[in-house]
């Protein structure tokens, strides 16, 4: 279901605005670990989608598009941690995310 | 068609020109959005407005690129192009950027970011792409003793088709259903198709930089080719600094990271070169080709710094998903690929243009990709801190705070229309009412 989710995605192209790992657009948030942040989750995303924001439109997703959506989207989170503040250098120069978050 | 058998090549340049005046305006829509959240927002929205920005650029780039092999090409060696396969490489050129160009009005996606269509719109330019390689190997045959742009132009053109067709392994679920593995493939073929048609891009600036000089010093130096490969190896691995947050294989890292420094090679012997390279130059004077190859050696100084910093694992993590990234993503589009592509415009439709409203279009558009630069450079900053701030506030405050930054950004992008979208309307313009510069030549 996940990668069908991904098709989703890329078919609302919600990379224009949103980020996976950093990397996509820049007018909306990271959107990796949304399912797992405190005070989101997967009813906010839907929420979102189906009402917008001041500069997102309102999507009409069909509820199996919608939940293909949340399963990628809890597929990106169980996949790792995005947020930059818990990477550390190691000592080769690299970083590398701390497993707690 | 109004053009003769022998202007393939033109005709490549005067529909990237096109393209580009189109980048331009919906560039700047979507710039506005970044101001006015709420501009196009029903209508079109930034949705559709990224995606129709991004793709005419890079039909700018890439038509632009295989107009200037054809015309390279065709100085260096005197039977003519097979016309057929150009003309039918051009149209299926049309068939794609038409079709992608409607999708997008039409809210019909369903690629991959950044340059992402309808995977079915890959298949004329797939098949484009074929006849080019056909084409360019057909002509390369005949010539012996290669000049270093030559490889450098095979070299773009087999390595785009190999990493086009790359681009679309997630189409097939068993690549999709491994999600870290699927976001490097992504990744890698990101940074390899800008690879693919830098090599074209930067083999064309060095055959300009021979043309004008009346030499075949740059082209046949051992320190070109030695240049080259290193580009080359940079092309294959250095994609991976793109992916430092990514959970993947830690060597697939370290391998980019350190095939990255290696690019400080290329940095220091700019700053070496820069005297002697202008000097050269400087003594065969091609008006506008020369001052744009000269703008292009100064934001390949700057594009590179910044990309090299930007490689560093711990500078890395301040500017990765911040619009220091656009920055570096737009000042090398514009500052080097659209710099070489005008000069090589300029080169085959009338390198004599002296007026001195072209000369002040030139300097508004240097002045302003500056500015344009910088401001989304300390936009980046100014995130990058946010993002690594122990106590973030929401991220619709931090880009309000970011406002001044995008005002500057979009002003800059105004200027940018006006330099670009003149120097393009003057060059298409020439396209269709004078002889062109091969068509003198002939004559």
């Amino acid at each position: 279901m996940a990668s069908e989710g991904r098709l989703v995605w890329q078919s609302y192209n919600c990379q224009a605005c949103h980020q996976l790992y950093s990397l996509g657009g820049y007018l909306g948030p990271d959107l990796t670990n949304v399912i797992s942040t405190p005070n989101k989750g997967a009813n906010l995303v839907r929420a979102m989608i189906k009402s917008g924001t001041k500069q997102m439109p309102a999507f009409s997703l069909s509820d199996h598009e919608m939940s293909l959506l949340i399963e990628f989207l809890k597929s990106t989170d169980a996949s790792g941690i995005a947020d930059i503040r818990h990477f550390r250098l190691n000592k080769y120069g690299l970083i590398e995310a701390n497993e707690k978050r | 068609m109004k053009k003769d058998k022998f202007d393939i090549g033109n005709l490549f340049l005067v529909t990237a020109l096109c393209m580009l005046v189109l980048g331009l305006c919906f560039g700047i829509l979507a710039a506005t959005i970044y101001i006015f959240p709420e501009f196009l927002k029903q209508q079109l929205g930034f949705v559709s407005l990224r995606p129709l920005h991004v793709s005419s650029a890079i039909f700018w780039i890439i038509l632009g690129s295989t107009g200037c092999v054809y015309n390279g090409l065709k100085e260096e060696i005197t039977k003519p192009i097979t016309y057929t396969i150009a003309f039918a490489q051009w149209v299926l050129w049309i068939i794609a950027l038409v079709g992608i160009l409607c999708c997008y009005l039409n809210k019909d996606f369903g690629g991959r970011e950044y340059w992402e269509f309808n995977p079915v719109w890959a298949l004329p330019i797939a098949g484009a792409w074929f006849l080019f390689l056909i084409n360019v190997l057909g002509l390369l045959k005949k010539i012996k003793d290669w000049p270093v742009y030559l490889w450098m132009w095979l070299t773009g053109v087999l390595f785009f088709l190999f990493t086009f067709s790359e681009n679309y392994l997630w189409v097939f679920p068993y690549f999709r259903n491994h999600f870290i593995t699927d976001m490097t493939i992504q990744w890698k073929v990101n940074g390899s198709l800008v690879g693919s048609w830098n090599q074209i891009l930067y083999g064309t600036a060095i055959f300009l930089m021979d043309k004008i000089s009346n030499t075949k010093n740059a082209g046949r130096s051992k320190f070109a080719f030695a240049m080259y490969f290193l580009g080359l190896f940079n092309l294959l691995f250095n994609w991976s600094h793109h992916i430092y947050t990514l959970p993947t294989e830690r060597y697939i890292r370290y391998i980019g990271y350190a095939v990255s420094m290696t690019e400080w090679v290329f940095f220091i012997k700019i700053v070496l070169d820069w005297k002697s390279t202008m000097s050269i130059v400087q003594q065969n004077y091609h008006y506008f080709p020369y001052r744009f190859l000269m703008a292009t050696d100064i934001w390949v100084f700057m594009n590179m710094g910044q990309a090299i910093l930007m490689s560093i694992p711990a500078i890395n993590r301040y500017t990765h998903g911040t619009h220091v990234t656009v920055a570096h993503a737009m000042g090398t589009t514009i500052g080097i690929n659209t710099m070489i592509l005008l000069a090589a415009c300029f080169e085959f439709f009338d390198k004599k243009d002296k007026s001195k409203y072209a000369n002040g279009l030139f300097w508004l558009l240097q002045i302003s990709l500056l500015i344009f630069w910088l401001s989304l450079n300390a936009a980046g900053i100014q995130k990058g801190i946010w993002q690594l701030s122990s106590h973030q506030g929401s991220y619709s405050k931090m880009m309000e705070s970011l406002r001044p930054y995008f005002i500057g950004f979009a002003c800059a992008g105004l200027g940018l229309l006006t330099a670009l979208g003149s120097f393009a309307i003057i060059l298409i313009n020439t396209y269709f009412k004078k002889p062109t510069q091969r068509e003198v030549e002939i004559s």
